[in-house]
């Protein structure tokens, strides 16, 4: 029995279902663009205004403070979840994706540290024992006596 | 570096140890470069104490690698200890605070104990 090979019949099925992916694939592009530009110019609007709340976060008194600890504690806590899905997927191949939610942490961990001690300025610190003191103070002579010279 | 940062390790203080020393844990946050340069570890205490001031950054079970003992636990963020590795009590069931975790007290300990 002759063998018959049709290499056009073998291929068809997957040369038929991506006949037209050039123009697919060009849309998912133009998509794919789209949401990075977009990402990327929420997310330089959103560290702007965060440091330009720097400057009026002094003015907040404890129970609005504390407030906003709580909201900004919620919103780190969501952000993470966001990075985390964007991480799977590469950040769409966008360094500066990664690059700017490295800074709006580090940014909101700022933010998020002012809240705090504002929120607590006039709770009475808890008070420390001597010898804890005491142990902590002489380790770090022990330590850094050799550099003392 | 034999020990990590957000590493949670235990230290006497009392300076010479008496048999009634009790080990205190710390949580480093210094980086490899501290360690490779002066054999060091900047480490900050931790307290089951539950009052909440200025200094305290709470840790929480999700903040840890390993699950906790459940208990009420935050970083004092101005008791800040410089220690060698020979200060260090061996303990083969440590845990470690996840690295975003540290870096979000490292802002802390910046904040209310560095800073104006």
């Amino acid at each position: 029995m002759l063998l018959t090979l049709d290499i056009y019949q073998m291929a068809e099925p997957i040369v038929k279902e991506t006949k037209h992916s050039g123009f697919l694939l060009g849309v998912l592009f133009f998509v794919k663009s789209r949401f990075v530009k977009k990402i990327n110019n929420k997310l330089d609007a959103f560290i702007l205004t965060l440091e330009g709340s720097f400057h009026h976060v002094d003015e907040l008194d404890t129970p609005k403070a504390e407030k906003l600890l709580i909201d900004t504690k919620k919103i780190i806590d969501d952000l993470y979840l966001i990075n985390e899905r964007l991480k799977k997927i590469y950040y769409f191949g966008d360094n500066n994706i990664s690059e700017k939610f490295q800074y709006l942490f580090r940014t909101l961990y700022k933010f998020e540290s002012t809240l705090h001690k504002i929120t607590y300025k006039d709770t009475p610190v808890s008070k420390t024992p001597d010898e804890i003191l005491s142990g902590i103070s002489k380790l770090n002579i022990q330590t850094l006596s050799k550099y003392a010279s | 570096m034999a020990y990590n940062r957000g590493e949670i390790i235990e230290m006497y203080l009392d300076l010479p140890y008496l048999e009634t020393s009790k080990p205190h844990p710390f949580v480093i946050i210094s980086n490899d470069d501290v360690y490779q340069e002066d054999g060091m570890y900047i480490c900050v205490m931790l307290t089951h104490s539950t009052k909440i001031d200025k200094f305290t950054f709470e840790v929480t079970n999700e903040m840890l690698v390993k699950s906790g003992d459940g208990k009420f636990s935050q970083v004092r963020c101005h008791l800040v200890v410089n220690v060698k590795g020979e200060h260090i009590i061996k303990n083969s069931n440590r845990n470690s605070i996840k690295k975003t975790y540290v870096d979000r007290l490292v802002s802390r300990v910046e904040v209310t104990a560095l800073s104006q």
